[in-house]
């Protein structure tokens, strides 16, 4: 057992009464009895603790018990105990068995009704286990989907008393859920769902994409127009131009190299310049100095001359001694003797002499200074011209080519960014023609309805093998072969419409299609729950049922023999009037049930 | 200050030698010029001497008729004037 789940036990609680139990073993379990022993009852109970709605009827037997347990094993040997009350509630979920549970343990609550974006539903729980969780089903024809239920799947491994015999199809309760229940037919037989079916779309949906493909069209005509102008692959373009860039760039730093060279000599050159035409300034100054020197020198000389003169003529003249005082009248000592006189002619001729070396001192620095002057006034104006043709080199040589440069390498960058441009324009154009595609493709072709994959007699003749393959089990009279009819969404046996057939060949049909479901998909990752089948020989050994009607007692009795030595269902539960043959009873786990000992205890 | 005795020296020196003579009266005292003054001066003949009589002469055209204030107001910003022209900073 790869997924799924065995019965284990069904048992009801209630104050004041003897607990009510049925034990299921794996394999065959057949329960018998009259009518009015509870057969029915356990059906009903399945059904509620399967997340029915409805609980089983309350059948006065049953009025004291107040909770319903069912024991469940799955497929890796995990037990999990489902509790509920008799009034429709919500289900406790134990992982023990019945009898472990104690008041204390934890337990989760599970919602009797199916939600499909609740996961604490007992329709989760049960869909997990038999690892259907997630599964989809188409509902109509456009393709609306919703996630099954385990509602969905109750339907195909459970059959009650009333429906085994119904005439109605096997697949469609009624017509307007054909669509649905034929799909849960299909999951259960290919093991395929519906959840890749994307709902068709509306008219509007329609339209608003048309709209967008157009604008797409549009970009996508605009875009390879504008780039039907590039001889070049942009991305060659692009590698042509960086690598451009790159080389002008290193010429361009050659360049600056040789330019700031240049600078620099001019800078040292002007500093040199700028000292040189200081000292000719200073030169320039002090040759006006020597002139205002010199200019007093000669004052200086004609004044000594002068001195002398006047000297000698004081001392030649006779002027009167008798210089006395005017007031008194008294000698004036004369001070200033002739010998004074003519020591201040000496002195004065002295001092001529040393003014005139100081002259001749004087004119031979003028004469260097005018020199130097010369000199200087040559290199001032040599540096003038370096420095006139470093500025012409740099603005006419080394600065004309930088700029010659530059301009290339603008050029180049303006190339590049046309090149990005375009590069960015070809993904553009890409993403839009994919775009464009998926638009397209997501628009339906013509207004007919779409071809969802569907049951037909091809896709189920699987399953109508397996029919056939059960029914021949049974030792099925007369019987040629099984196929599936669309139109009647029901099954043909040997020919004959099975809804044509007799009740009790209907009831048997109906167990061997619940048997060949089970079977079909034994070896699949996936289950559908322990079948369960209410009175399958319905007409067996019923003395009202007469004539055509009636099955014969060696097919009643191979019916039972196939789903005990044949079959390899990992659990089965029969709910018959009649007890199995003899020679099966060691295999199979028989709960039989009297008038006196039914499934609930009279006191 | 330190003129004042070489210029007393010297007014004395042409005292005795009869060029000038000392005058006392109520503008304090003067000196003037004799009358051999006059001969004396004529017979220099070195270009200084002939010179500075000229700028005497000048002088005294010019400036014989203002008063010691006014005399001091036009000296005193020609004064700085000549001070400058002996300011040698540039030559430093």
């Amino acid at each position: 057992m790869k997924t799924g789940f065995i019965i284990k036990e069904l048992r009801l609680i209630g104050k004041s009464v003897e607990n009510a139990s049925v034990v299921f073993k794996r394999g065959v379990n057949i329960i018998t009895g009259p009518s009015n022993v509870g057969k029915s009852y356990i059906f009903q109970c399945f059904n509620y603790m399967f997340g029915g709605s409805k609980p089983p009827k309350p059948i006065k037997e049953s009025r004291n018990y107040d909770f319903i347990y069912l024991e469940l094993i799955d497929s890796t040997n995990t037990t999990y105990t489902l509790l509920s009350d008799l009034k429709g509630g919500n289900f406790k979920l134990y992982n023990l068995s019945i009898d472990k549970i104690k008041e204390t343990d934890e337990f989760e609550i599970l919602d009797r009704k199916h939600s499909p974006y609740n996961e604490q539903t007992v329709s989760a729980f049960l869909l997990k286990l038999n690892n259907l969780t997630g599964k989809k089903i188409r509902t109509n024809q456009k393709g609306k989907t919703r996630p099954i239920s385990y509602r969905d799947i109750v339907k195909f491994s459970m059959v009650n008393e009333s429906k085994i015999t119904t005439e109605e199809s096997l697949i469609v309760s009624h017509y307007t859920k054909a669509t649905e229940e034929s799909n849960v037919l299909k999951l259960i037989v290919t093991g395929n769902d519906d959840s890749t079916i994307i709902e068709s779309l509306s008219q509007n949906q329609i339209a608003n994409r048309k709209g967008k493909l157009e604008i797409l069209k549009e970009f996508i005509n605009d875009n390879t127009k504008d780039l039907k102008t590039f001889k070049v692959e942009p991305s060659l373009m692009l590698n042509e131009t960086n690598s451009l860039i790159e080389k002008l760039t290193e010429n361009h730093s050659n360049l600056q190299n040789k330019f700031n060279e240049i600078e620099s000599e001019r800078v040292k050159t002007l500093d040199i310049l700028h000292k040189r035409q200081s000292r000719k300034r200073v030169i320039e100054e002090l040759y006006k100095r020597t002139d205002l020197l010199k200019s007093h020198y000669y004052s200086d000389v004609s004044r000594l001359k002068s001195t002398i003169e006047t000297s000698i003529l004081l001392n030649e003249e006779n002027h009167s001694i008798n210089g006395n005082c005017p007031l008194c009248n008294g000698e004036i000592e004369e001070r200033c003797s002739i010998a004074d006189i003519n020591k201040i002619i000496d002195s004065c001729s002295k001092e001529i002499q040393k003014i005139e070396s100081l002259i001749q001192e004087l004119l031979e620095s003028e004469k260097m200074l005018k020199e130097e002057f010369k000199d200087i006034s040559i290199e001032v104006s040599d540096l003038e011209e370096n420095i006139n043709k470093y500025t012409l080199e740099i603005d006419k040589g080394v600065g004309l080519e930088m700029g010659l440069i530059i301009e290339q390498i603008n050029q180049q960058n303006e190339k590049k960014s046309i090149a990005l441009g375009a590069l960015y324009k070809f993904e553009q154009l890409e993403k839009f023609k994919a775009e464009k595609e998926k638009l397209e493709s997501s628009i339906p072709k013509s207004s007919s309805k779409e071809t969802f994959e569907h049951i037909s007699t091809r896709s189920l003749t699987p399953l109508s093998k397996a029919i056939k393959s059960v029914l021949k089990g049974y030792n099925y009279p007369n019987l040629t072969g099984v196929s599936y009819s669309e139109e009647q969404n029901d099954f043909v046996i040997s020919g004959e419409d099975r809804n044509l057939s007799g009740k009790g060949v209907r009831a048997i049909i109906y167990s061997a299609f619940i048997v060949a479901l089970q079977e079909l998909i034994l070896k699949k990752e996936y289950s559908i729950g322990v079948p369960i089948i209410d009175s399958p020989l319905v007409s067996y050994k019923k003395p009202e049922n007469i004539g055509a009607e009636r099955i014969s007692d060696d097919l009643a009795m191979d019916f039972y023999r196939y789903i005990c030595n044949q079959s390899d269902l990992e659990q089965i539960i029969v709910i018959e009037n009649e007890v199995p043959p003899t020679d099966i009873k060691e295999n199979i786990n028989h709960i039989k049930y009297t008038r006196e000992n039914g499934f609930i205890p009279t006191k | 200050m330190v003129r004042s005795s070489i210029i007393d020296k010297g007014l004395n020196l042409f005292i005795t030698k009869n060029l000038i003579e000392k005058q006392y009266n109520f503008n304090g005292i003067e000196y003037k010029a004799t009358e051999n003054a006059m001969p004396f001066l004529e017979s220099l003949e070195e270009l200084y001497s002939i010179k500075l009589q000229e700028k005497a002469n000048w002088a005294i055209n010019k400036y014989s008729k203002h008063t010691k204030q006014e005399l001091k107001n036009i000296m005193t910003p020609k004064l700085s004037e000549i001070d400058n022209e002996f300011n040698i900073e540039i030559l430093q």
